[in-house]
């Protein structure tokens, strides 16, 4: 089982991860507090360190060595890590009057109540200076009370270099108060050379009521119900301005906030609580080599060069240049070592991404999807800005331009590479409400594939990663992982879903929306495994189901559909569980005619033949389905029982040219048969003739589309040549 | 009545060109789909239809997760000590998962 290193954060933002060249792993959604996990401890730590609040209580005494004159007094918290130490700024100064000889009493010092402080230390400057600090002493979080300092400044300033602060560089830049937390308002980071770089903004939509006054009221599971949203803006439909949130409480599932103005109605619509807008095309950077030392002066921003003030949707950082994504544009940003002094910021195209997983680097492109469609961006190609992007989804693109795609779903979309098989997928949602399928691009052949995975079962997938495959017996060539629901990570294996191999079993219920199979004590792992996502088979009815619950009992499994079926299957229907659905329909054929070759007009041969890997196995289907000209209903074939062995295109049951309506629309063809001789081996051929006589004047076959279709199993069903005869190019 | 072939060689499709579904689908080059599921040509000349899916599991373990959550997440961890990879879900958790197997 995985292990749990946090709990508690906003799940409407997923958190956006990276890692320092320490190997800590940093993760922000914009919502919460930052976490940092150093592969070692058993839960993540906060991002950066607080500052103690209260200046300390320095009471002067006989016994030091001071000097008469005046001091500055501070203390920080520190959170010795494995990797060094993170430092909270300077707590309040205070400044105190010595006497020569006296020493220094600190006391009245805040408690750290952050979990990573481990130690407190106290700096205070030499007499009658103000910005630069000496270290006194560390002391133990536990140990922190009154402290007494007897050393002269002589002492203090004759330690290392790293035990001497200031509070400013001659040039204004900050240093002892560097240690700022990086923001919590910001959902996107990364590390872009040796420094942590924080930007975008989310927008939280609820169902509101507002009173008429300045309190109103969110509804819903995920509405942050802390401080962390004091001063974001809140926009409400129907009300003439923004509001700003002053304060908030309660949650779960209903949060109370208090704005800066009274409302003008009394209603129940919808909310929209956002970060303060003037940030949303801010960058801000850490510290080199400081993650979580964000000081407020390290910042760029954006500028809107095109007129149209887009929100930031991510960040992929890239040799010497980060690429900031809007929702249609993109920018470049680059620096030498200051980016306050040398950052420069260029717009690059007018291409964006939907959200910050709906662009990856693979080789040496980018490739993003937005609302025009799926591009590629050669990082490494000639020409500047928009030279560089070309859009690769011509072949798909009625999915964009006709509405085709649910443009209100793209928060969900995402881009998964896999690097094995040098395919990028394009995640999207086509009005279902599910993510579960996606559009693949074939960087080597660039070609374009369909690909449809029912294993969410309910509320689809959400993101890939890489990763190997470190158990034992398993390559570890590089993998795509992709996650989903019911918390489960899949990866691509084997020639079935969800099952290792296809099991099969008997009914005793069946309703649409569920059944009870009988005894399926020997399925693979049976009564520990999941069977959620798995897609069953009805043999009679040739109907499928996805299993969304299955609940055991006994030896039976109890299931119930991701979707209501119909017509109900038999109550005794056998089923395969475990297969996946397939297609494959060609382009429209036209047939010879006599302008094409001569004698088309008489009766001719034609006729579509299909050659394939045979095997052995039992549940992989092929059928082959015909439709004339422009029609949507396949051709029907009255001929019944068989072709040739192996080959049938209607129920056992069906008396051969009596009874149209139980002509079949459908050829099947039996993968393991050997259709021609029993002596014979499996050859892998078939030929379905569709002969005829075209008519120049008359109604006649003009055109024709094959479609190809079933469902794999236990064995990978291969296909080496469509061939038609009598069909023009 | 006779059926003999026409002159000319069949129309054979080996070269699987993927679907192109924004197109007048008697434009098409041979090989293309108008339409396809679950099939792709990842070794030239051939027709395939997809991998499975399986589940990962973590630490030699049968199951990933406890499934009374969503996945709305993932990351690769590159540790000193090894690969690992983060997956957040819908409850509010971070959950890391070591040693990735396959359930069998």
């Amino acid at each position: 089982m995985a292990t749990e290193i946090d709990t508690g954060l906003n799940p409407q933002q997923p958190i956006t991860w990276f890692t320092d060249r320490k190997g800590v792993i940093y993760g922000v959604n914009g919502i919460n507090r930052g976490i940092r996990w150093d592969g070692f401890a058993a839960s993540v730590g906060q991002l950066g360190v607080t500052a103690p609040v209260t200046a300390p209580t320095i009471t002067p005494d006989t016994g030091g060595a001071a000097s008469a004159g005046s001091y500055d007094c501070a203390y920080r918290y520190v959170a010795r890590d494995l990797e060094g130490d993170v430092f909270s700024n300077f707590s309040a100064i205070t400044t105190t009057t010595m006497t020569a000889n006296q020493e220094f009493n600190w006391s009245a010092m805040d408690a750290p109540t952050e979990a990573r402080v481990t130690h407190v230390q106290l700096w205070r400057t030499s007499v009658d200076q103000t910005n630069v600090y000496y270290f006194v002493e560390e002391i133990a979080k536990a140990s922190l009370g009154s402290h007494v300092d007897q050393n002269s400044d002589a002492t203090l300033q004759a330690q290392s270099e790293d035990k001497i602060t200031k509070l400013w560089r001659h040039n204004g830049e900050t240093v002892a108060n560097r240690f700022l937390p990086p923001p919590t308002d910001r959902p996107y980071g990364v590390i872009f050379q040796d420094r942590a770089w924080y930007f975008g903004g989310v927008r939280l939509k609820a169902v509101t009521t507002t009173d008429g006054d300045t309190t109103v009221v969110m509804v819903g599971n995920y509405v942050p119900a802390t401080a962390d949203i004091v001063g974001w803006h809140m926009a409400i439909d129907g009300e003439p301005i923004t509001y700003t949130v002053v304060s908030v409480s309660g949650g779960p599932g209903s949060s109370t906030i208090t704005l800066d103005t009274a409302c003008t109605t009394s209603a129940t619509t919808v909310g929209t609580l956002y970060p303060p807008i003037a940030n949303h095309r801010k960058l801000l950077y850490s510290e080199v080599d400081e993650v979580e030392s964000v000081p407020l002066a390290n910042e760029i921003t954006i500028q809107d060069n095109i007129g149209d003030d887009q929100h930031i949707t991510g960040g992929l950082p890239w040799g010497s240049t980060l690429y900031v994504f809007c929702e249609r544009s993109k920018y470049a940003v680059s620096f030498v070592r200051q980016p306050a002094v040398d950052a420069s910021v260029r717009l690059l195209d007018k291409r964006g991404a939907f959200n910050q997983n709906c662009f990856a680097a693979f080789e040496d492109s980018i490739y993003a999807m937005d609302d025009q469609g799926i591009y590629s961006y050669n990082i490494r190609g000639s020409g500047n800005g928009s030279a560089r992007s070309a859009p690769i989804s011509g072949n798909i693109q009625n999915y964009w331009r006709d509405g085709l795609i649910d443009f209100s779903a793209t928060d969900n979309f995402f881009v998964e590479v896999d690097r094995g098989t040098a395919q990028v997928r394009f995640w999207v949602q086509l009005g279902d409400g599910v993510s579960d399928r996606c559009f693949v691009w074939n960087v080597r052949r660039e070609t374009w594939d369909h690909e449809r995975y029912e294993a969410p079962a309910d509320n689809g997938f959400r993101g890939a990663c890489q990763a190997k495959l470190t158990a034992s017996g398993l390559s570890q060539k590089p993998r795509s992982l992709i996650c989903g629901s019911y918390g489960r990570i899949f990866v691509r294996e084997g020639t079935t879903d969800i099952m290792t191999q296809i099991e099969t079993a008997t009914c005793e219920a069946s309703s649409g929306t569920g059944c009870t199979l009988t005894d399926c004590s020997a399925w693979a792992g049976w009564s520990s495994r999941s069977y959620i996502g798995a897609t069953i088979l009805f043999n009679e009815t040739g109907q499928t189901a996805v299993i969304k619950t299955a609940t055991v009992s006994t030896n039976k499994l109890i299931i119930v559909y991701a979707s209501t079926i119909s017509p109900v299957p038999a109550a005794t229907a056998t089923v395969q569980v475990g297969v996946i659905p397939w297609s494959w329909t060609s382009r429209r054929l036209s047939v010879l005619t006599p302008q094409d070759t001569p004698g088309a007009d008489q009766q001719n041969k034609r006729s579509v033949q299909v050659s394939y890997t045979p095997f052995s196995g039992t549940h992989d289907t092929l059928s082959l389905r015909f439709f004339e000209n422009y029609s949507s209903t396949p051709m029907k074939f009255s001929r019944g029982a068989n072709f040739t062995a192996g080959i049938s295109v209607s129920p056992l049951t069906l008396d051969n040219h009596t009874t149209e309506s139980l002509y079949s629309d459908t050829v099947h063809i039996d993968l393991d048969v050997d259709r021609f001789s029993s002596d014979a081996p499996i050859n892998g051929f078939l030929e379905v003739i569709l002969s005829g006589q075209f008519a120049s004047m008359g109604e006649s076959l003009r055109y024709i589309t094959v479609e190809m279709s079933g469902y794999q199993g236990d064995d990978a069903i291969i296909l080496h040549e469509l061939s038609f005869a009598g069909f023009t190019k | 009545m006779s059926e003999a072939p026409l002159a000319g060689e069949p129309l054979r499709v080996r070269d699987w060109n993927g679907i192109m579904s924004d197109a007048d689908y008697q434009d098409l080059p041979p090989g293309a789909a108008q339409w396809s599921k679950n099939t792709s040509c990842r070794k030239p000349g051939l027709l395939q239809v997809r991998q499975g899916l399986l589940e990962v599991t973590f630490d030699g373990s049968s199951q990933s997760t406890s499934e009374a959550n969503h996945c709305i997440g993932i990351a690769t961890y590159t540790h000193h000590s090894g690969e690992m990879i983060l997956f957040q879900l819908d409850d509010g958790s971070i959950q890391v998962g070591r040693d990735l197997g396959v359930i069998s």
